[in-house]
């Protein structure tokens, strides 16, 4: 393994773009990429829809007016200074947690291997709790900061409980919902203590909003995720080389262990970074990757198909949250309840399918 | 952390209950008492955000919090959009009956409910966990219109402060000071008749839900009251916070108040309450010297005034 | 990442894991009745644990008085009013978790099984929810039939999704089922409540699983299903037994699969619904009594069972004196202690080889 690791960077880089080459026609194959666009243009006109849809009424002509400048005054700042923040952070949290919940599925080799049943949110969660209401430290980077440290804490933790001679799918996911679990708990108690000296609105955060959306909360998420987009496309070919088994994996020049790692850290960052803005938006991560595959029928979770799937799951379940109720609610609820549903269904259709 | 406050739903929440939790508890800069005020074309205030120019005579307001939509009612004037909670108050029911609410599930104000009913002027108090972090919000409802965003403390406990700058950016300050004229010799006037039980009695001030109670100082909304019009605290005394929590097992606690005043929608919902043995056995309950009051956040001059009849009507029977 | 969905059940033979695993260690009846009486001498201590601490603290003398020569002063009425009734509840409520968590172990075949992690618990708290915020009920005897209701529907649907599948009922399938309809109830149980400050307001105790209503009423009102439940349990617990080596083998030796199958969601029903109609949803006590008592006992039902009614309210009796202590002057809901506790619980089940070849 020294070895290799001594000499996996000049190898790594090399063969990497040779084989995406190689391996585009394999990937993503036609189908997907059809898939891949038809989704993406759902996608945009959701957002379109979503930059419509308000309590302030404007029509489809006065939106398409503000987005290019030629409105002003209050129509445009409804447009763009706060429904568009909002539907561009959707679109990327959605790329993000659908990018993550692929990362963790490939990885894991199971579809319930994702950021959100795995506990990474609510370790994010409780790492941010702990800046807000014990450390007293309010700034958007130190909270990012602070749920990223936390999401990799819970990942090693997780992992850790999960080891035995290697990790398996099933106890990665109980010793998952344990941990978050006592998480979940050990925030209660953050937040009921805290109550009566301090704050309170982070239980709502708590549920998973997009209510706080703004250019503050867009500009580190943009940051964020130009660095994050990258690295995990990079890694693309190295994950699904691991899918192949770690031995496999080797022969084609692929460090195992260092882009085991690489992906997890990049999972993590990716999952985190959504949750410290937006706060545990579950069940996107889970059931993105999924449908993506169901609807390039392909074997295997694509990162693309994946992204693109989460962007509208996540826009349609925040139009959702805002419009479609009497009452306003945290977008988490609404992720939760129709991602709950479809878990359901998908462990009935599988049954069915056996 | 300068200043934090839970979001208000929590208080609106608790609040609707009439049993319970608030939060919040702020420390930022304070609203000046009363700033300049100058020609008639426009009033200044001075607001958590320094002094704001807000256009006079303006006719389509809008006042997502409770303070300052009470003010505003006391002032005669309606306003076009206000927030879900509003202290019980009879008055206030009929008054703003049919006014649309403007604030989300968590009861932060809604931008584009408020800039939908295009108002010329926006009031109400900070929502945010501090200062800086409310900046957003209230930079987003300036463009909607111009803004008047005053402090908010634990347990609405800064109600007058929020009062006279509402009045102040409605060029009503004279209004409200008749109001709170009235208000301070009714609370001297009550200090002076029942002098001699308020020197030998001491008050407390508590609401409860099924598992906790709360106990109000000097610093909330009503507990203000009550010391205007000469309560002494026992368990609360020197307490900071607006409000602090405490568990059924606690109302012992209470054994050295001989007046106990129970905030509660009604009578019946104190029952939580008086049915712990505990606090059944207290001194007070055992002298039959525990009262209810709707009052609740009492946020404006109208229901102080209100809370002030109802404790002269304690005192009276206490003597 | 070929394996895909079918990764949902694929490790999941061993579904009688927790019988084989124990099966190993049968005890004999000196050592089990020894136990049995060690566990009750435990829950005396805990009973009395339960009544000396709490968020007002009171010297030991002061207590002993209290019980001894009944309440005067303020302590002892804290000691006699309040922390006497709160136990007795908590001993109701700590059985019928217990107990329900036992019955659903065994019937279903899981070692993961739990009223909470199977959404039994949500089922409930969504009824109640429901009751609360549409039909404006107030008391526990209003609501106690949806909290019933809703236990029931939760099991028969989670042991109908569970068991959808060719290959039959599997452990993981069913906690799985579980999971995501707690999720499903749980997302629209907390919408409801947000858009609805009242139902906020009045759920806002009793959503986190707590002790703290009035102890006596409720005590009153649940513990007649209560008894019936552990009664119900209590019968079926050599059926139980049978059931555990198998349908195939169970039908040989003569048990009526379909009957104990039915008492057992009955008196799941009625224990995990009457428990949290009183206290709200209070998970992972279900879920860790059994495997202490199997530990301790070895693998027979009607010793698991009668094991489980005397840890039950030990293991809930101690986090409630944990919640009292530790937010004081305020308190802390037992069911958030639970959850702390016991998820350790579940990571090390989870860790345990046999049990988790799943």
């Amino acid at each position: 393994m020294s070895r290799t690791l001594i000499t996996a960077p000049p190898d790594f880089g090399r063969p990497q773009l040779v084989a995406r080459g190689r391996r585009a026609s394999v990937r993503v194959s036609r189908r997907a990429l059809v898939v891949i666009v038809a989704i993406a243009a759902v996608t945009l006109i959701l957002a379109l829809v979503a930059l419509a849809t308000g309590s302030y009424s404007l029509t489809l002509g006065q939106v398409i007016a503000a987005l290019s400048g030629r409105e002003t005054g209050i129509v445009s700042t409804v447009v763009l200074d706060w429904r568009l923040p909002r539907v561009l952070l959707a679109i990327l949290f959605g790329l993000a947690l659908g990018i993550s919940g692929a990362i963790f599925q490939s990885l894991t080799r199971n579809p319930l291997g994702s950021p959100d049943i795995i506990g990474f949110d609510t370790g994010a969660y409780t790492g941010a709790l702990l800046v807000m209401l014990v450390l007293h430290l309010g700034g958007t980077y130190s909270i990012t900061i602070a749920a990223i440290a936390g999401g990799l804490a819970t990942a090693a933790i997780v992992y850790l409980f999960a080891w035995r001679r290697g990790v398996q799918g099933f106890r990665l996911i109980i010793a998952g919902i344990g941990v978050t679990a006592m998480l979940t708990s050990f925030n209660t108690w953050l937040l009921l203590r805290a109550q009566t000296q301090q704050a309170i609105s982070a239980s709502f955060w708590g549920a998973g909003s997009l209510d706080n959306a703004g250019y503050p909360q867009l500009v580190p998420a943009v940051i964020a995720f130009a660095v994050l987009f990258p690295a995990a496309g990079l890694l693309s070919r190295g994950m699904h080389t691991l899918e192949l088994g770690d031995d496999a994996a080797r022969q084609l020049g692929v460090n195992a262990e260092r882009t085991r790692l690489l992906l997890v850290i990049t999972g993590v960052a990716l999952s985190a970074t959504a949750t410290a803005l937006a706060g545990p938006i579950a069940f996107i991560s889970l059931s993105a990757p999924q449908i993506a595959r169901r609807l390039t029928r392909s074997a295997g979770v694509g990162l693309m198909s994946s992204a693109v799937v989460g962007a509208a799951l996540l826009l349609a379940s925040d139009w959702v949250a805002q419009h479609a109720l009497p009452v306003t609610i945290p977008t988490g609820l609404v992720t939760v309840t129709l991602g709950g549903g479809y878990f359901i269904w998908l462990l009935v259709v599988e049954g069915r399918r056996r | 952390m300068r200043s934090t406050r839970p979001r208000r739903i929590l208080s609106t929440l608790a609040l609707a209950a009439a049993a319970v939790v608030t939060l919040a508890a702020c420390s930022g800069s304070g609203a000046a008492a009363d700033a300049p005020k100058t020609k008639s074309s426009s009033y200044t205030v001075s607001t958590l955000y320094g002094d704001v120019s807000v256009p006079a005579g303006a006719k389509r307001i809008v006042a997502y919090s409770f303070p300052e939509a009470t003010a505003l009612a006391d002032l005669g004037i309606k306003p076009v959009g206000i927030g879900t909670y509003i202290p019980a108050f009879p008055a206030y029911t009929s008054f703003f009956k049919g006014v649309p609410d403007v604030t989300d599930s968590s009861g932060a104000p809604d931008l584009e409910k408020v800039a939908a009913l295009k108002p010329d002027l926006i009031v109400g108090d900070e929502f945010e966990t501090d200062v800086e972090k409310n900046r957003g919000l209230y930079e987003k409802l300036s463009s909607i219109a111009p803004t008047v965003m005053l402090k908010w403390t634990q347990a609405a406990g800064n109600w007058p402060a929020d009062a006279a700058g509402t009045a102040q950016a409605v060029g009503k300050t004279a209004e409200l000071n008749k109001l709170k004229s009235a208000y301070e010799a009714k609370a001297a006037d009550i200090k002076r008749t029942y002098a001699d039980v308020l020197s030998s009695k001491t008050v407390d001030l508590i609401s409860a839900n099924d598992s906790a109670w709360f106990l109000y100082g000097d610093q909330s909304s009503h507990g203000k009251v009550l010391a205007a019009a000469g309560a002494r605290f026992a368990a609360a005394a020197g307490q900071k916070d607006g409000f602090a929590q405490y568990s059924p097992e606690k109302y012992s606690d209470l054994a050295n108040s001989d007046i106990l005043v129970v905030s509660a929608s009604a009578p019946a919902a104190a029952a939580v309450v008086t049915s712990n043995p505990v606090f059944a056995a207290l001194p007070a309950a055992q002298a039959g010297h525990v009262y209810t009051t709707p009052y609740f956040f009492p946020s404006s001059y109208r229901i102080a005034d209100a809370l002030l009849d109802d404790f002269a009507a304690m005192l009276e029977k206490a003597k | 990442m070929t394996e895909s969905a079918t990764a949902l059940s694929e490790r999941s033979q061993p579904r009688d894991a927790a019988v084989r695993e124990s099966a190993a260690r049968p005890r004999s009846l000196s050592v089990r009745a020894a136990g049995l009486l060690a566990s009750v001498i435990l829950l005396a201590v805990l009973v009395l644990a339960s009544v000396a601490f709490g968020a007002k603290i009171i010297p030991l003398p002061e207590v002993a008085h209290a019980l001894l020569h009944g309440g005067g002063s303020d302590d002892e009425l804290v000691v006699t009013g309040l922390r006497v009734p709160r136990t007795l509840l908590g001993i109701l409520v700590g059985a019928a978790l217990g107990g329900a968590g036992t019955i659903i172990q065994a019937f279903t075949r899981n070692p993961l099984a739990d009223p909470g992690i199977l959404g039994v618990n949500a089922g409930s708290a969504f009824a109640v929810t429901l009751g609360v915020g549409l039909l404006g009920l107030t008391s526990i005897s209003q609501y106690l039939w949806l909290a019933l209701a809703g236990a029931a529907a939760a099991t028969v649907a989670v042991y109908l999704v569970g068991t959808a599948s060719r290959t039959g009922a599997s452990p993981v399938r069913m906690t799985l089922a579980g999971v995501g309809l707690a999720a499903v109830l749980g997302g629209i149980t907390s919408g409801i409540t947000l858009s609805n400050p009242t139902i906020f307001q009045s759920m806002l105790s009793w959503s986190a699983g707590s002790l703290t209503g009035p102890p006596l009423s409720t005590a009153a009102a649940i513990a007649p299903f209560i008894v019936a439940g552990l009664v119900i349990g209590a019968a079926i617990t050599r059926p139980l037994n049978a059931l555990a080596l198998g349908d195939d083998l169970a039908a040989a030796l003569g048990s009526r699969a379909r009957l104990t199958r039915t008492a057992a969601v009955i008196a799941v029903t009625m224990l995990s619904g009457a428990a949290t109609a009183a206290a709200g949803p209070v998970g992972f006590i279900g879920l860790m009594i059994p495997h202490l008592a199997r530990w301790i006992t070895g693998p027979d039902q009607r010793w698991i069972f009668a094991y489980t009614v005397v840890l039950g309210p030990c293991l809930l009796l101690a986090s409630d004196v944990l919640g009292r202590i530790a937010m004081r002057p305020a308190e802390l809901p037992v069911g958030i202690v639970t959850a702390f506790v016991g998820a350790p619980v579940l990571i090390l089940l989870a860790r345990r080889t046999k049990a988790t070849a799943l």
